[in-house]
């Protein structure tokens, strides 16, 4: 861990010391000065890139310079120093680490000649992005900001939509070398402790080099590493989480990231989108309920093809078979590589579409998806039934409001593709009951990922498949044991 | 947290009761129409099985009641307590031994069904072997998951039941139930016996009683799941002889699979409702498979002091033998009957002598204490 050396007396003893900590980096800025006419030897440290000049040289530089004069009548040089500067947040550190990683935060460190205590100011003013509309997760009626890389600015997004006093954050910093800002928030009150502490120890068993990006902290405080589900949720959009945190969830912000973490989740919520809230009961519901159903389709429609083909063909309709074979007459396939053939040019023309620049990317989509399909229809390698099965399953598996929850979906899909291919329907149930299995057993910070379906809460079935009336969804979510749990009365 | 913590092993009255319900509806469905329209002869099989839920319901009295005079403990704990450790351990081992012969039949019953309606070219061995590698998975998970998957899947299959019924009446001829007790009541009564052998499943209160969180609600739970069984049954088997008549409910093997095959669904999308009904059925074979599997391997996991997951392991080999064993459907149900037997002694006799001999103690006891 850190060593505890203290700041020495002497100035350039304290600024050879820091200089060997960080180096001679061109971005690392040592002002050495003299402090008005009182003739202090100080030093101002700072990083170039990382802080606001302009606040430095202002509120910082100027008045030290120019104005410590009357500076005999305090009996510390320190407490003089804190008198002039004008910037806003001001402390004193003694510690020679410490102050090694104030500087590489972004403050500005000032030193000065014959006191063991260094000054450390808030001097922050990086280049930040500005607040755009969240593009993984669009609505069509809700708000349009999305977080962004900067954790104050995100934190200050959820400050603006909750004016609780109780609203609690607290502040880690995870990762041994990048020293990442974690954030943990919660309703004071509200969200239930266990849960509180439960988060806590599992961010302070992380131990790792660096935290690049929220996905890390995901993975790392997961319930179960190899099951294909995503237990905690992500999202960038701030009315997401300030929902979530209403209902008595914790959150997790992390710097660097437009990405924020919730826990607990469960299977219910990926499902939902917060645009169902905010439309009416009537469609919100619908959708909802269609959403369920593409979720059938993207997991199912592929694997019952090829198991009726291939194994079951008596289950379909004489007539609709009939025109079946003679679609499939010419395929040279069976079924199950028609199948894969036709799903993984699909998986690599959505992979390729994402990564090209966005023009080209939809060229991409769209010469992909008509010219090979059609030109595949015409030589024969698949069935004009299997392009509309395969074309069908794609647009479900767009319809998911959550891309984890989507990225599940595509996995699971080629799983079952091999169970239908394999045992026909029989592997196609046998493997739901394993998914379904699977699920019982999977848990989310302690909450069972399949509730509130089972363990049965039939009083919270009011905003599941449908999303009922707001008036009268009037308690918090039983499944995170909320200390409050009134909504409305 | 305080309502999440569920390492702790605790279950709710419903789910105890679906329990109760799911481990008695498995094979019966499919076989009991047959094996009573053979014993009754006349139509009026349905009344047996109504009878035979009334006498399954005093049987679950008596489990109950037992199971509640020691709270906490489980039958293969506390038998030894009523009549000591060695006479204790052997029915335990009884009892295991019977929950391993009951999981192997139903796999095979299981196979064979899905290689007549979906599979007829794969081997038989090959759809038991992986339904076994998905069943460990769940077994392992203890009573909890295996609660909340029967909770999640017993409305499934009851609404597979019910579409399965409803459809079933446009060949549905109600002169086939008649004349009702045409013969007098003397056909009813033979009617008994193949019934109450289906109604074995309910015993899973046995152990089930131990980890539920108000076991005061253990009596309610048992007479919902038995009664839920019994309807169903009923109407099942009123059903097969309503729409086949008694004499084709005899000689076919698989009575409600016949009914199913004569059902259209309207709309006319799937053909063929009896592989609908048997890729459904999966989801019911395997959650009793699941629960016997559970109730065998918990049994030998505390006769032994050791962990159940162990032995869930150890005894999918024994259950893969004894389900490849009968060599034809005859020995199957041969097998089958053997099996409803022994739950009858072992689940009819038993805890009633163990309700009076832990009884006779307690007074025992309690004269001791008072003296």
């Amino acid at each position: 861990m850190m060593d505890d050396t203290q700041l020495s007396k002497e100035l350039h003893h304290n600024v050879e010391e820091i200089r060997k900590q960080i180096g001679h980096s061109p971005d690392v800025v040592i002002r050495s000065f003299c402090m008005g006419d009182l003739a202090f030897q100080a030093a101002l440290i700072y990083i170039d890139g990382l802080v606001d000049k302009l606040m430095i040289h202002e509120q910082v530089l100027k008045p030290l310079m120019h104005l410590a004069k009357n500076a005999a009548e305090y009996d510390r040089r320190t407490a003089a120093a804190e008198a002039i500067i004008s910037a806003g947040e001001v402390k004193e550190q003694n510690q020679l680490a410490v102050c090694v990683m104030e500087v590489l935060s972004g403050n500005t460190v000032l030193l000065i000649d014959g006191t063991h205590t260094a000054i450390v100011i808030d001097t922050h003013g990086w280049e930040r992005r500005s607040i755009e509309e969240p593009v993984s997760e669009a609505v069509v009626r809700g708000p349009r900001d999305g977080f962004t890389e900067t954790l104050r600015s995100n934190t200050a997004m959820l400050r603006r939509r909750i004016k609780d006093p109780s609203f609690t954050m607290e502040m880690y910093k995870i990762g041994r070398r990048s020293q990442t800002d974690v954030a943990v928030l919660y309703i004071k009150g509200l969200t239930n402790e266990a849960l509180v502490e439960e988060t806590r120890s599992r961010l302070k068993q992380i131990d790792i080099d660096e935290v690049l990006e929220s996905g890390y902290i995901e993975q790392l405080v997961e319930d179960n590493r190899m099951s294909p589900f995503p237990q905690v949720q992500n999202t960038e959009r701030p009315d997401r989480v300030a929902g979530a945190l209403m209902e008595g969830r914790v959150a997790i912000l992390i710097d660097g990231t437009p990405i924020v973490l919730i826990v607990p989740v469960t299977f219910a919520m990926m499902m939902s989108s917060p645009e169902d809230y905010y439309e009416r009961w009537l469609p919100s519901s619908l959708i909802r309920l269609l959403r369920y159903g593409a979720a059938f389709i993207a997991l199912f429609l592929p694997s019952l093809y090829i198991a009726l083909i291939s194994y079951n063909h008596g289950l379909i309709p004489t007539k609709l078979a009939i025109s079946i074979a003679a679609g499939r007459e010419g395929v040279p396939f069976p079924s199950i590589v028609e199948a894969l053939i036709m799903e993984i040019t699909l998986e690599i023309l959505r992979e390729a579409g994402l990564r090209l620049p966005k023009p080209i990317g939809q060229a991409v989509g769209i010469v992909g998806g008509l010219v090979i399909g059609q030109a595949a229809v015409q030589a024969a390698i698949v069935s004009p039934i299997m392009v509309i099965v395969v074309a069908l399953t794609a647009i479900s598996s767009f319809a998911f409001p959550q891309y984890g929850a989507g990225l599940a979906i595509r996995i699971l899909r080629f799983g079952m593709m091999m169970a239908a291919a394999v045992l026909g329907l029989y592997g196609v149930i046998l493997f739901y009951i394993l998914i379904t299995v699977h699920m019982t057993r999977l848990k989310s910070f302690g909450v069972p990922y399949l509730s509130p379906f089972v363990p049965a809460h039939p009083s919270q079935w009011k905003d599941l498949f449908l999303r009922f009336p707001l008036h009268m969804l009037k308690r918090r979510p039983a499944m995170v044991s909320p200390q409050d749990d009134k909504r409305q009365k | 947290m305080k309502t999440n913590d569920r390492s702790k092993d605790s279950i709710t009255a419903t789910q105890a009761a679906m329990m109760t319900a799911k481990a008695m509806i498995g094979t019966g469905i499919l076989v009991l129409p047959q094996s009573i329209a053979k014993s009754v002869e006349t139509p009026d099989g349905w009344l047996s099985v109504l009878l035979s839920g009334i006498l399954a319901m005093l049987c679950g009295f008596v489990v109950v009641k037992l199971s509640q005079r020691f709270p906490g403990r489980t039958y293969y704990q506390y038998s030894q307590e009523i009549v000591g450790k060695w006479i204790g351990a052997c029915i335990g081992a009884g009892m295991c031994l019977y929950y391993i012969f009951s999981a192997g039949y139903l796999l095979r019953v299981m196979g064979e069904v899905v290689r007549m309606y979906l599979l007829d070219k794969t081997p038989i061995v090959i759809i038991m072997l992986t339904f076994m590698g998905v069943a460990i998975y769940m077994t392992t998970a203890g009573i909890n998951a295996i609660a909340q998957l029967i909770e999640l899947f017993l409305p499934i299959i009851i609404l597979i039941m019910v579409v399965f019924i409803i459809f079933s009446f446009r060949d549905f001829e109600l002169d086939n139930l008649r004349p009702v007790l045409g013969e007098g009541f003397a056909p009813v009564l033979k009617g008994i016996k193949p019934s109450i052998l289906s109604f074995s499943g309910f015993e899973v209160m046995l152990f089930v009683t131990a980890f539920m969180s108000e076991p005061h609600k253990a009596i309610r739970a048992i007479f919902a799941g038995i009664g839920l069984t019994a309807v169903l049954y009923t109407l099942v088997v009123a059903v097969a002889i309503g729409s086949l008549t008694v004499e084709e409910v005899q000689t076919v093997t698989w009575p409600t699979m016949s009914v199913a095959m004569n059902i259209e669904l309207p709309g006319g999308f799937f053909e063929r409702f009896e592989s609908l009904f048997t890729v459904l059925w999966v989801i019911s074979m395997f959650t009793a498979f699941v629960l016997y599997h559970y109730g065998g391997s918990l049994g030998f996991g505390q006769l032994t002091g050791k962990k159940f997951q162990l032995f869930a392991y150890l005894s999918l080999p024994l259950i893969f033998m004894i389900a490849i064993w009968p060599s034809n459907l005859n020995k199957l149900f041969k097998l089958g009957d053997y099996i409803g037997y022994a739950s009858f002694f072992m689940f009819g006799i038993i805890p009633v002598m163990f309700l009076i001999l832990a009884a006779v103690r307690r007074a025992q006891h309690a004269n001791k204490r008072a003296q």
